[in-house]
């Protein structure tokens, strides 16, 4: 107990001491905000959803439905915890040498996952449905153990999200759910309906949620040992060594000093593990287009415009959120250099223009749902390169935090660059092309929208280096708090 | 060449800087020797701009640090490992700290060549990324682009800290080679035999301020190794 009080002091001090700790306060608040909206939606779902399925579905049983689809909400979970939980594994390595038992550093972290608000659905979604049937059908021990049965599959699947994540256990985890969607698809083999029966057989037989538990404690075991053995394998003595990257780049040394930077920005984004992320994350934007684009009812829309904008502007807003903070390691030396900022920042800016137009190109399949629709992301790349660029760059001039360029997709470490904190910080930056193309929109109509978006756009574009300069002189300004900001090691 | 005026550097109310009037002339070896904490790298990033003077000010070559940039021309410095870039090798780091200081490629690999005794074969064609190579390799990458560019002034913060010892008396012959054709020297160091060597005059801070000033002599190393024992 005294030990476990302690990591959570540590943790604390953590916190309160890290840079920018303000900025991260209100974001933190923000984040809770969100949350608690989150919070009462899925109240409102789990006691209400037994009447709306009883009203519905007059023929079935509500638990019967709800046992049905119980496997495609596991997978859904996992997806969701998959992209944006972060796992409480990171800042570890520092008590590895420390006369704390192993044992303890790594309960410690697997109590902490339970807390994890993921885990919440259970309280939230779940138990109002269960209280709820309970009261209705009037059976309170089956409901209790029905509900115990479904929180130990949900805390395994977070055990399952420590296994992905760190370990091996990625390929594996998609292939199963590939596969009992393909078997479900061809009526060979249905995981969800098996699910399903053993979820109404436990409702029937309380004493049937032995198997669920035991499910648990496997893959808490599991985890367990897996994270125990981990701690080894991180250690600097077995720093993995990365391949070179990259050839001569040698046609860029025509452009002098713009050549030179150009070139480090380049193999700064090929050479590191959490740039090159950005990049996959970027890839994974351009089909973010395919959520709304085949949908009718998106036609014309906003919200078709607000896809447009994502699809084109995912390495844009990953990239520059970053901007000083990527070169945070040798900071010092470039403000050393005879490298203007100016000249800093226009290479930044043309990487950030060159996604864009790589982006647009590869974008060009959408065409398949009309011309409208890639009128749409014309119209938002213009956006992006004219006035996205900038504004990504002045938000890189507020973020002092450094980055760390290779850390490793091992466990103990933090390797997800996708996250609740980041993407909160993408929402002012949707809103002003919003509002760009919403107010002609709304007034005069779709084409005028995307027109105006497209004018802004290009008058920044004509304005780049006004533009640039001026961002210059703000990085100029911040200089000392950048350099203070990334001499800190989180 | 430089001149340190009224300095102050407080961090949070506390001083960790005092320094009233400092001149260091052209030509010279410069050396700083104090303990941890004394403020020896607070002064070089003070006169390298990267840390803001509470009070006073920095005159570089009759350049005010803060208010142009045109000291960057012929100014060098190696303070740390933040002075390098991990995942180029250092044929690469090379080339863009060349192409940045619009150093020929012909004049900057000869400061290379002259440079092998010190390499002492460990540095290139190793096919390595700076971040994977040990630490005293390095500071052997950093300690070389220093040299590139004509810089009048070189400043280099522990320079001979984790180099191995050929490295460090390579360093030495190289630094004095250099003091030949005029290049001003600041160093700071630990090693007070080293300072002692090299430079013409050393300065002990203690606590931000500067509370011996003293041209070298053959007694000077006792005097400093009797200082710091007491």
């Amino acid at each position: 107990m005294a030990q476990s009080y302690s990591f959570s002091s540590l943790r604390k001090k953590q916190w309160r001491r890290s840079p920018q700790w303000e900025t991260k306060l209100i974001v933190r608040i923000l984040v809770i905000l969100f949350a608690i909206y989150m919070l009462a939606c899925f109240l409102m779902i789990g006691a209400g959803g037994y009447f709306i399925l009883e009203k519905r579905l007059p023929d079935q049983p509500p638990i019967q439905w709800v046992n049905q689809y119980l496997f495609y909400y596991l997978g859904l979970e996992w997806l969701v915890r998959f992209l944006m939980q972060q796992l409480p594994i990171t800042h570890i390595q520092q008590f590895i040498l420390l006369p704390i038992s192993k044992r303890s550093i790594v309960k410690n972290v697997m109590r902490r996952s339970l807390l994890s608000a993921f885990n919440s659905s259970l309280l939230v979604l779940f138990l109002p449905f269960a209280i709820v049937l309970a009261l209705k059908e009037n059976h309170i021990l089956a409901t209790a153990c029905w509900w115990l049965g479904v929180s130990f599959l949900v805390l395994t699947i977070g055990n399952l999200n420590f296994l992905v994540n760190k370990g091996r256990w990625f390929y594996p985890t998609i292939l199963f759910f590939l596969l009992a969607v393909l078997f479900e698809q061809i009526g060979l083999f249905s995981v969800a309906k098996l699910l399903g029966k053993g979820m109404q057989y436990l409702y029937e037989n309380p004493l049937a949620l032995i198997i669920p538990a035991l499910i648990f404690l496997g893959s808490y075991l599991l985890t367990f040992r897996f994270l125990k053995r981990n701690f080894y394998l991180d250690t600097a003595l077995e720093k993995r060594k990365e391949k070179r990257w990259g050839g001569e780049l040698k046609s860029l040394d025509r452009f002098g000093l713009l050549g030179a930077v150009l070139k480090n920005d380049i193999r700064l984004i090929f050479r590191n593990i959490r740039v090159r992320q950005v990049l996959t994350g970027a890839l994974m934007f351009l089909l973010y287009g395919l959520i709304f684009f085949p949908q009718t009812m998106y036609e014309k829309s906003a919200m078709e415009v607000f896809a447009a904008l994502f699809t084109t502007g995912g390495f844009l807003m990953m990239f520059s959120q970053n901007v000083p903070a990527w070169d945070s390691s040798y900071f010092k030396l470039l403000q050393v250099q005879r490298l203007s900022m100016f000249e800093y920042l226009l290479s930044k800016w043309m990487l950030l223009v060159f996604s864009i137009l790589i982006a647009t190109i590869l974008t060009l399949p959408y065409l398949y749902f009309g011309q409208r629709v890639y009128a749409a992301i014309v119209a938002g790349s213009i956006f992006n390169a004219g006035l996205g660029t900038i504004i990504g760059l002045i938000s890189g001039a507020l973020n002092h935090t450094p980055v760390k360029l290779e850390v490793r997709a091992k466990a103990f470490e933090n390797t997800q660059n996708f996250n609740l904190t980041q993407l909160l910080f993408v929402l002012p930056k949707l809103a002003l092309p919003m509002l760009i193309f919403w107010l002609p929109y709304h007034y005069l109509g779709y084409t005028e929208g995307l027109i105006a978006l497209s004018v802004v756009g290009l008058l920044g574009l004509l304005f780049t280096r006004p533009l640039l300069k001026y961002c210059a002189l703000l990085y100029e300004q911040k200089k000392h708090e950048m350099i203070q900001g990334f001499d800190k090691n989180e | 060449m430089i001149q340190f005026s009224n300095l102050v550097k407080k961090y949070k109310g506390i001083q960790v800087l005092e320094v009233e009037n400092l001149t260091v002339t052209a030509g010279s070896c410069f050396g700083l020797v104090g303990n941890n904490g004394a403020g020896k790298t607070t002064l070089f990033s003070v006169l390298l701009d990267l840390v803001q003077p509470t009070e006073g000010y920095v005159v570089n070559k009759e350049i005010r640090v803060n208010q142009s940039e045109d000291w960057k021309t012929h100014t060098t410095a190696f303070i740390d490992e933040s002075f390098l870039i991990g995942y180029l090798t250092p044929e690469e780091y090379f080339e863009f700290i060349g192409q940045v200081r619009q150093s020929p490629k012909t004049e900057w690999q000869k400061v290379l060549e002259t440079l092998q005794p010190f390499f002492n074969g460990t540095v290139l064609g190793q096919n390595k990324y700076i971040r994977d190579m040990s630490k005293g390799n390095q500071k052997k990458v950093g300690l070389a682009a220093a040299f590139f560019g004509n810089p009048e002034l070189i400043v280099l913060d522990e320079p001979f800290a984790n180099l191995d010892p050929s490295s460090q008396i390579q360093l030495k012959k190289f630094i004095a080679l250099q003091k030949q054709k005029g290049i001003t020297f600041l160093i700071s160091s630990h090693d007070l035999s080293h300072v002692t060597e090299i430079c013409e005059r050393i300065v002990l801070l203690e606590k931000g301020k500067p509370i011996k000033d003293i041209e070298t002599s053959p007694s000077t190393l006792k005097e400093l190794e009797s200082y710091f024992a007491a």
